[in-house]
């Protein structure tokens, strides 16, 4: 594994960074105190000092303990969203691709239908339509409906792919049932492309929430960076100059986004060794 | 050489990349409405404002289902009398004086001679009369009507100048309340002529771009719902006021109002001089337009504070009665004794806000009442945390874990449900009440003002569409039990006995003695709980025209562009140079 | 050609159309909320209307707008009206019609988003190869992960940092909206260069997110099609660089290429009506933004009906074309 590792460094990129970007996180989760992301805390908008070493936002919050507290809100939407996503993408694609005929086609038309839709259109709909206040889980379970088109489109192809393969067929005339056939010869050999399209729902889950969020239709009371991003515009904290409280969330999604996507590229290459690019 | 790009497909895609995509913007300008006059006025002579919300391109009529008076349309519609509450002034306009008789059931106006139309046609009395009549038949069937079919008995017209009105009863405060033009309210005359033959609550008087035949020197250039032009006409014989001699024409020459939904935007634009005028801003927002722009002030100036003029808006935490701990009134009052208002005014004014006592606003034609119902001596700004924990005590709470729980166990909660302009005040009072023990929380939900209006929210935070001037009796009414205003839920029996015998009441002493029982009741119960005052925040920029209305030079009117009182200060604007 | 395939592609369109219209209506109306009440409290806060009775103006409201029909009833007459492009009157911007709220909206996202879509998706396929081609140049090796970290950035967000940086700081850029406050529409040269003025911002901030990642995808495609036989062939052939380049390499990788572009055309919208909220653009998208706010369900229902009847022709018409381009792709069952 190590070997293959030394090899493919778009992988070790990404992973190495989202690594050290958690083990930081993590260091600064233990030591802060929580209660300083509530609102009320401190004076309002000061620069960074000793005791706030990112400052204090519009509402009073410490800024670093509300980024602390409020990154791994945004990622676990990405990653319940992403999950739903995934989930629904592997059934459904694995299940058209691999039993073809009406069901294969039941389910392709379903894609094709929902992919004229825009996502955050439908996202919007669903946003307006929960009364009163909106949670993280509502957040990401509404997300996650809306990513599981692109999956199953991508991996339905993939197994029609392994479906011609040897080992395949001969596994059918074997005998084993169909799910044995799915979960063991087939699943396994997709792995990395099910986790690199994983890593991209979570991508693109976050993007789609940050969306959501900035436009005020998130869930007000989190510390999540689109709803950090909301405030900012909100209190327009750049034309104010509060460099620290803007620069912070847009410098972490942007890590992130390019951990998650060298990851995926990575992943990319490990199913595809055709793809090996040198950086 | 154009031979040889031609030839070579490298450069083929970019030309026709360029082609197309001229030929595309061409036709899509093709697209884009025409201008009725394309006249040319420099920016000098042009006074714009930028402001929120958005209005169809058609509503022209304040009385139109779904209308609208902001946004220049008040402009269109010269007042009886042009008003400001603020500080008591008032200007005789289209009329010269008014006067009650005895017992306050007739109202006589003097209307001004040698008025006219935009058409041609003259204006008279009995332009005033027919509008006043008909407002009094349609009542709520058009917008605004309510108040005048609700008094309003009959309309007399004694000669081509004198109006009376006969109301059914005595209504001492009609001329302050629905006839003088303040605010965000009026009397809007209206061309006999022309309105006798239209439906009231479908006119827009758009027509068809040409605008609404006026009395004012202003004309309707172009139309929008992200633009409204108004040009100002260009010869002193086609105002009456200039012609008569009452008043010269306006300096600007025409007038643009703007739509800018983004605080950011609004406030780069008034430091960049591009607007004159602001909407509401935040008290950050415009300090840093003064740093960065000598050329703006606002109604306090540029050296201190609260940069805006009060509002008769005057916020406060709305609870809702029903609930089952907010019914209490002493949970109510514990709440009001548990928020600090100053560190609220701080954290979310920078001390630029003013604390409210009273549901009505800081005006100068309230202070009497408010210097009465002072000397009841209840302090509703009070923030005193031991008393408030003690009255919770009484009512039969106890603290556990952090949280006021009552006899079974249950939390008291206070979830906010606002909107916009209440977000720099929202989140402070909801983790004031977070840190006082009970469970609260500050969202702005798209169906908050749903949840308002149905009684379904928790708590809130809101404005009062009161009184503002000479008696406060409308807002009393707001908290009669069955009121359409009554958000509250609130409900007491013996305050509606009182609030009713001050509608029928013309003896003053008799009034202020009953305005007082009532508030005593009002000040037990404490039905809401009040904060602060709303400032009406706006930036203004010097650049091209001078003698806006200030406190500090001469705040002879309300200055802000949305309230009815615009069409005054345009009079009174002075180009720079 | 397969007859069959296009008949199955218009079906699916007509499909599409139907459940968005069904979608579209049954959504809002699923919270129970009233916009009608909504409107009127709101435009009492907002101008100050008087008080007294609100409930007639509410129920004459209702009539007008044929909320108090039954559910089946107003969706009938929904469909039939949608067919007909009559999305009725706007309820927060009455009398308007949404009709023609639109009308007036849609050339403005139209011309932003085709022009900046099509050019950073050449401008980003045409990188992307030319830098898998010509390695070694250190130089424009480096363009690929500033491109990468551009696209990375919500488009919206990079619009914020642009307006700031060359709008606000700089001023080498207008502010806001479609073209000057003060200039009033007309058809003559002047008011076209202000459109053009005003467009460059949003239209850089949609290129640079974009092009980072048509450039990234063509990378990978050409990466792909440069171990074909069939490359080696032309330049055992002697054909110059340029024309293996154009001819054969960048004229196969595009084809999956374009099938990216249709696929991710639903993707592009979205961002480009958070563009335009950003820059107060008067287009489509800050319509919508304008519908929700004021919960207004006719706009909205009008312009998600549009938006998804594009996206869906858009698609229709490059699955139509794509056989007539790629000739191996013709009786696709996949």
């Amino acid at each position: 594994m190590l070997n293959y590792l030394n090899r493919n460094f778009t992988l070790v990129l990404g992973l190495g960074i989202l690594l050290i970007s958690s083990v930081v996180w993590f260091a600064f989760y233990l030591v802060v105190d929580f209660n300083h992301a509530q609102a009320l805390s401190f004076r309002p908008s000061q620069p960074p000092s000793m005791e706030h070493w990112l400052g204090t936002d519009r509402m009073g919050k410490d800024v670093l303990t509300s980024i602390v507290i409020g990154t791994p809100q945004t990622i676990q939407i990405g990653i319940v969203a992403g999950g739903i996503g995934i989930l629904l993408g592997v059934i459904l694609g694995f299940t058209a691709g691999f039993f073809g005929g009406i069901v294969d086609y039941t389910i392709k038309f379903i894609v094709d239908v929902f992919q004229s839709i825009p996502p955050l259109v439908v996202l919007i709909i669903f946003a307006i339509s929960i009364p009163g206040d909106m949670t993280i889980l509502q957040l990401s379970l509404i997300v996650g409906v809306t990513s599981w088109l692109g999956p199953t489109r991508v991996l339905r192809s993939q197994v029609l792919v392994m479906k011609e393969l040897n080992y395949v067929s001969l596994s059918k005339f074997s005998g084993l049932p169909s799910w044995k056939i799915i979960f063991m010869e087939i699943l396994p050999n997709l792995l990395p492309y099910v986790m690199a399209n994983f890593v991209m729902a979570v991508a693109g889950a976050i993007l789609a929430s940050i969306g959501i969020e900035a436009l005020g239709l998130g869930a007000f009371s989190s510390n999540s960076l689109g709803m950090t991003i909301y405030w900012n515009i909100w209190y327009s904290s750049m034309l104010q100059g509060w460099w620290w409280w803007w620069s912070p969330p847009i410098l972490i999604i942007i890590l992130v986004f390019v951990s998650l996507y060298l990851i995926s590229q990575g992943l990319d290459e490990w199913a595809n060794p055709r793809l090996k690019t040198k950086f | 050489m154009i031979q040889k790009c031609l030839s070579n497909s490298n450069y083929t895609n970019e030309v026709i990349m360029l082609n197309a995509k001229n030929l595309f913007l061409y036709v899509l300008s093709l697209f884009l409405p025409f201008a009725l006059v394309a006249k040319e006025v420099p920016r000098e002579k042009t006074v714009i404002v930028g402001s929120r919300g958005i209005t169809a391109k058609e509503v022209w009529s304040p009385y139109l289902l779904g209308g609208n008076h902001q946004k220049g349309v008040s402009f269109f519609y010269e007042p009886l009398y042009f008003a400001d509450n603020l500080n008591g002034h008032e200007y005789p306009w289209l009329a010269e004086s008014h006067s009650y008789n005895d017992d306050a059931t007739k109202l006589t106006y003097t209307i001004r001679k040698g008025v006219f139309w935009s058409d041609g046609q003259g204006f008279d009395a009995s332009d005033v009369a027919f509008s006043l009549k008909k407002l009094s038949e349609l009542g709520s069937d058009v917008r605004l009507g309510g108040n005048y079919k609700t008094f309003i008995k009959d309309v007399e017209l004694l000669s081509g100048t004198k109006v009376v009105i006969h109301f059914h009863a005595p209504a001492p405060r009609f001329h302050d309340e629905v006839i003088a033009q303040k605010g965000d309210s009026g009397f809007f005359v209206v061309p006999e002529h022309v309105w006798s033959s239209v439906d009231w609550p479908q006119y827009t008087n758009y027509n068809d771009g040409s605008g609404p035949v006026t009395t004012s020197p202003w004309r309707l250039n172009y139309s929008d719902e992200n633009r409204r032009v108004l040009d100002r006409v260009d010869s002193c014989d086609d105002y009456w006021g200039c012609k008569t001699g009452f008043i010269n024409l306006p300096e600007p020459e025409r007038y643009i109002w703007l739509r800018m939904e983004d605080d950011t935007s609004m406030a780069s634009a008034v430091i960049k001089n591009e607007i004159d005028q602001t909407h509401d801003l935040r008290v950050e927002l415009i300090q840093q337009a003064i740093e960065k722009n000598e050329f703006v002030t606002t109604w306090s100036g540029r050296e201190k504070g609260p940069y805006g003029l009060v509002s008769w808006w005057p916020s406060s935490l709305y609870v809702n009665n029903r609930d089952k701990h907010l019914s209490k009134a002493n949970v109510r009052w514990a709440i009001s004794k548990f928020i600090d208002r100053d560190k609220v005014n701080d954290f979310a004014f920078a001390n630029n806000g003013q604390v409210s006592r009273y549901p009505w606003p800081a005006f100068k034609g309230l202070s009497n009442i408010t210097a009465s119902v002072d000397s009841l001596g209840v302090n509703t700004n009070e923030y005193n945390p031991s008393d408030a924990e003690k009255l919770m005590t009484e009512a039969g709470y106890t603290k556990k874990r952090g949280f006021w729980v009552d006899a079974s166990g249950n939390k008291i909660t206070c979830n906010i449900v606002a909107f916009g302009i209440f977000s720099d005040i929202g989140p402070v009072i909801a983790q004031t009440l977070v840190n006082a023990g009970i469970e609260s929380s500050y969202s702005e939900p798209p169906d908050a003002i749903d949840q308002l209006t149905t009684g379904k929210y928790n708590c809130s935070i809101f404005g009062h569409n009161g009184s503002q001037t000479g008696s406060i009796y409308t807002t009393l009414s707001m908290y009669t039990t069955d009121n359409s205003q009554n958000r509250w839920g609130y409900s007491n029996s013996a305050y509606d006995e009182i609030v009713t015998k001050i509608a029928t009441s013309a003896n003053q002493n008799e009034i202020k003695e009953l305005t007082n029982q009532a508030m005593k009741i009002w000040l037990t119960d404490l039905p809401d709980i009040p904060l602060t005052e709303f400032f009406n925040r706006f930036a203004i920029s010097e650049k091209y025209w001078t003698n806006w209305p200030t406190m500090t030079t001469d705040p002879y009117m309300n200055g802000l562009h949305l309230h009815t009182g615009m069409a005054y200060t345009l009079f009174k604007l002075k180009a720079r140079n | 050609m397969n007859i069959v395939y296009y008949i199955r592609r218009i079906f699916l369109f007509i499909i599409v159309i139907i459940t968005a219209i069904s979608l579209n209506f049954f959504l809002p109306r699923w919270t129970g909320q009233d916009p009608v009440q909504q409107k009127i409290v709101q435009l009492e806060i907002e101008s100050g209307g008087g008080g007294g009775e609100k409930s007639e103006l509410i129920e004459s409201y209702r009539k007008k707008f044929g909320l108090d029909k039954s559910l089946a009833d107003q969706y009938l007459t929904y469909v039939f009206s949608t067919i007909k492009l009559d999305f009725g009157y706007s309820i927060s911007l009455y009398p308007s019609k949404v009709a023609d709220l639109i009308g007036r909206a849609l050339p403005w996202t139209l011309g932003l988003l085709t022009v900046s879509t099509l050019i950073s998706f050449l401008i980003g396929s045409l990188v992307g190869a030319y830098l898998t081609w010509s390695r070694g140049k250190i130089i424009l090796e480096s363009v690929i992960p500033i491109l990468f970290v551009f696209s990375a950035i919500p488009f919206y967000l990079l619009g914020l940092v642009l307006i700031w940086l060359f709008a606000f700081e700089l001023s080498w850029f207008p502010l806001f909206g479609g073209y000057r406050p003060t200039t009033i529409p007309d058809n003559s040269l002047k008011f076209f260069l202000e459109i053009l003025e005003h467009s460059i911002l949003p239209a850089f901030s949609i290129i640079l997110a974009q092009s980072g990642f048509w450039a990234l995808g063509m990378r990978s495609m050409m990466v792909t099609t440069k171990g074909e036989d069939y490359m080696t062939l032309a330049e055992a052939k002697g054909l110059s660089s340029k024309r293996i380049f154009f001819n054969y390499g960048v004229r196969n990788a595009i084809l999956p290429q374009v099938t990216a572009l249709a696929l991710s055309l639903s993707h592009i919208i979205s961002g480009a009506i958070l563009v335009e909220i950003v820059f107060s653009y008067p287009g489509i998208g800050s319509l919508l933004y304008q519908g929700i706010k004021a919960f207004d369900y006719f706009i909205i229902q009008g312009v998600v009906f549009i938006l998804v009847i594009s996206i869906a022709f858009s698609m229709l018409l490059i699955d139509l074309i794509y056989p007539l381009i790629d000739p191996r792709v013709k009786i696709s069952n996949l």
